[in-house]
């Protein structure tokens, strides 16, 4: 009965939620989901992450390859980073090219990467102007119910921080080129980027800011995303995003500043746990 | 190849670092070697006929929330995920069809494959094992009950170490019994690689990419054979050979794949059955709740009542 | 699996599972088919055997805890939302089908001369229906791709709930004869082609339509 009343008066059934304080999912405003995390779960990758914030579930695979760089850096290597949303993670997508969607979370993903300088391009080169590393990072989200860049970001950092690098010989004269996977080198990383995001909903005349929406919340509050992402890496923000939604006061504002930098603190503490065990 | 402009891309000539490791020179001889030792046990400790299945699979459904079915199948190192979605209007369809349609599509992670990164457009072998997939379950699915539309099946390959196209028919045949999508039969897969004289039953990636390769003797039995089969219904619904193999070759396949499927059957039928004794008691305490509620909202009725009528 | 679990659910049944021979004595339901002379079952999920009272027949059927992935039949009373509205016909989209919600929304089309029983040629639409309306309807047979045509002429069947022009989203009118509605806040009255609704109990004729998925879902 509760499914048919949802689907009749949609706005009706939230706010009857919102009215007692409480979201659909019976967790309360400032409540966050349960992260699951698991490392090297795909042994066809150099380095590899799976993560499960409530029912999103994201995978990330990291695939080694070798190019000359790029003329105008000569001493720079490459990073590529996508995110795929595919059909099978939600009824919203249809097969075939990326949509818009999933090319703005794309984006979005890689300008907080860019912006958290987390990795040192210049890690990456091999020999200058002859050979640098190519990593692609490929983030494959397999359940979409919502808050899908926090997992990106928590996938791609940490299948970043368990990526070694095999040893590679480069011979400057006959330009022969040699790898020796038994000798690997971590890379180096800088710093933990984690984005949260915020869902903000209008009900006039206050407006309630909802942690980690679920797909059904962000619906809600109008858009097909997240309305408010804020990314916090080492202390500093390294990108804060509005989309659309309701307006914000100040108050709340410092509000989800806070939120966001607590939440930081808890998943880098999730990430060195699992990394930790991993190792052991 | 043209410019993807709708994702990032990497410099245009990059290698896999596997290149030029000593691994990739390895020749005919030397790989087919390396399958199998000298007492007739695989790389990963399993016999000639011995499958995955019975040691190495796990399988699940209920994966992911936002499709009406879904199911997850792990044959060791092979990993599959499957859903399921309710039927939807064809695009751009003219004709009346009394039978429903089913839109398979097949994709691997671009990080799947062991050997190099796969592209994010569809290639052949996607399209190819996305034909095989429709074709197979077609026959099971009760397609009378909803013409004019059609059922979206998406299977994704998150690693792939040989066995895709038994693991992805495994998946998606749990994927519809979840859905409760209405279904003749269970459908179960399995798949067997010929080399030589020797069947590789349930394959890894290495064994499959041998069996495909041409050896360097004419006459010698070589491919990949994957068979479905409706165990209940003793029908075949799918049988896809490539390579070359003598008649006698095949026959004994088939046997050998038949009774594999066979094997498969109690472990999905054990996931279905336990599908349904676990909602079964999730509703059953719903209904408790709710009948919970109910008293106490009555209660709260008589209550008002007895007021309104003290005035 | 440990028997105690499966004691009280009854006989399981997976798809393929042959359940009876089918006979004049066995009639094949919902979730099963029939081969050969014997029903099967095509759903997961447990068995149900009815007897009819007229013709002494045991009817097997199947139980899915999931609404199976079904298309509305013609028949079937389904609730559908407005979202087009002419002079010749209304387009909806088709919500529940009985009591089951559907995941996708199918397209449903009521042509003028289904609207009302009587008085057909003198039919307006748009005094009967506004875009957002939700409606109870009953599906005709099907004659088009794609299409499911319905039809309101019965006195059951019609708009159960309505906004006025204006109101906020979620205040529903209320029906204060069978072509009109008016709306409790602002008193505005607009026609319809109103369902008689039958309450069911009295928990619903005192807070009119809707007043049960947000205290059940809540848990008080």
């Amino acid at each position: 009965m509760a499914e048919v009343y949802k689907l009749i008066h949609p706005v009706k059934y939230f706010n009857d939620y919102i009215n007692r304080n409480v979201r659909p999912d019976g967790r309360k405003f400032e409540d966050q989901r349960n992260i699951k995390l698991n490392v090297n779960a795909i042994k066809s990758t150099d380095a590899s992450a799976v993560v499960k914030c409530g029912n999103t579930t994201v995978v990330c695979g990291i695939k080694l390859e070798l190019a000359k760089p790029k003329a105008e850096e000569p001493d720079f290597g490459f990073l590529v980073t996508n995110v795929e949303l595919l059909p099978l993670c939600s009824s919203k997508f249809r097969p075939g090219p990326p949509s818009d969607h999933a090319q703005v979370i794309s984006n979005i993903v890689a300008d907080i990467f860019a912006n958290s300088k987390s990795v040192n391009l210049k890690d990456l080169c091999i020999v200058p102007d002859k050979l640098a590393w190519v990593v692609y990072c490929d983030m494959v989200c397999l359940d979409n119910d919502g808050s899908v860049v926090d997992a990106c970001i928590m996938t791609l950092i940490t299948s970043l921080k368990s990526l070694t690098l095999p040893k590679v010989n480069y011979d400057v004269e006959t330009e022969e080129i040699s790898v020796d996977t038994s000798i690997r080198t971590p890379l180096n990383i800088n710093g933990l980027p984690v984005a949260t995001s915020f869902a903000v909903y209008q009900q006039s005349p206050r407006s309630i800011v909802l942690i980690d929406p679920s797909a059904y919340e962000e619906e809600m509050c109008g858009g097909t995303g997240a309305n408010l992402i804020i990314c916090w890496n080492n202390g500093q923000f390294c990108g804060i995003q509005k989309f659309g939604g309701s307006n914000l006061s100040n108050e709340a504002e410092k509000k989800t500043l806070i939120i966001a930098k607590e939440r930081s603190k808890l998943v880098e503490k999730v990430i060195e746990t699992c990394l930790k065990n991993e190792i052991k | 190849m043209p410019l993807d402009y709708r994702r990032f891309n990497g410099p245009e000539d990059s290698i896999p670092y596997n290149y030029y490791t000593k691994e990739y020179l390895k020749s005919y001889h030397e790989l087919h070697r390396e399958l199998i030792d000298e007492n007739g046990v695989r790389k990963d400790g399993r016999t000639l006929d011995e499958a995955r299945s019975l040691c190495m699979f796990f399988a699940r459904t209920d994966m992911i929330s936002q499709a009406k079915g879904s199911a997850y199948i792990e044959l060791k190192k092979t990993k599959v995920v499957c859903s399921v979605f309710d039927p939807r209007e064809i695009m751009h369809q003219n004709e009346f069809s009394a039978l429903g349609q089913l839109f398979c599509e097949v994709k691997f992670a671009p990080f799947s494959c062991p050997r190099q990164r796969r592209p994010h457009a569809p290639d052949a072998e996607e399209k190819a094992l996305s034909v095989a997939l429709r074709k197979a379950l077609e026959p099971t699915v009760c397609r009378h009950l909803f013409p004019n539309y059609q059922l979206d099946i998406f299977v994704y390959i998150l690693e792939h170490d040989g066995a895709c196209l038994a693991a992805a028919i495994n998946a998606a045949g749990l994927a519809l019994a979840d859905a409760a999508v209405p279904m003749y039969d269970i459908i179960t897969a399995c798949s067997l690689a010929v080399i030589g004289d020797q069947m590789f039953v349930d394959p890894t990636e290495a064994e499959e990419n041998l069996a495909i390769m041409n050896p360097e003797k004419d006459g010698i039995n070589n491919g990949l054979i994957t068979m479905a089969v409706m165990p209940e219904l003793r029908q075949i619904s799918d049988f896809r050979q490539i390579g070359s193999m003598d008649v006698n070759c095949i026959m004994k396949a088939t046997e050998v794949l038949q009774k594999e499927c066979e094997k498969i059957l109690p472990n999905i039928q054990q996931i279905l059955v336990l599908n349904v004794v676990n909602s079964f008691e999730q509703q059953k305490q719903l209904e408790k709740e709710a009948k919970e509620r109910e008293a106490a909202l009555n209660a709260k009725m008589e209550e008002w009542k007895t007021l309104l009528n003290a005035g | 699996m440990n028997s105690e679990r499966v004691k009280d659910i009854g006989k399981i049944c997976i798809p393929g599972m042959r359940l009876s021979p089918s006979d004049k004595e066995h009639i094949s339901g919902p979730g099963t088919y029939e081969l050969k002379g014997y029903i099967y079952a095509s759903l997961a999920g447990i068995l149900k055997m009815e007897q009819d009272e007229s013709t002494k027949a045991t009817k097997v059927s199947v139980i899915s805890s999931r609404t199976p992935s079904v298309l509305p039949m013609t028949g079937d009373i389904v609730t559908a939302k407005v979202t087009v509205v002419n002079s010749r016909q209304v387009q909806c989209v088709i919500l529940c089908v009985g009591p089951s919600v559907l995941v996708r929304p199918y397209k449903g089309i009521l042509k003028k001369e289904d609207i009302k029983f009587t008085d057909k040629d003198r039919i307006d639409p748009y005094k009967c229906f506004r875009p957002g309306d939700v409606i109870l309807a009953r599906v005709l047979p099907m004659t088009e791709i794609h299409w499911y045509h319905l039809s309101t002429a019965e006195n059951e069947l019609g708009v159960v709930i309505a906004t006025a022009e204006g109101s906020p989203q979620g205040v529903s009118m209320l029906p204060i004869s069978w072509s009109e509605m008016q709306c409790p806040k602002t008193l505005i009255k607009e026609p319809r082609k109103v369902a008689r609704v039958i309450p069911e109990n009295i928990n619903q004729s005192l807070f009119p339509i809707d007043n049960k998925g947000e205290v059940k879902e809540n848990g008080l």
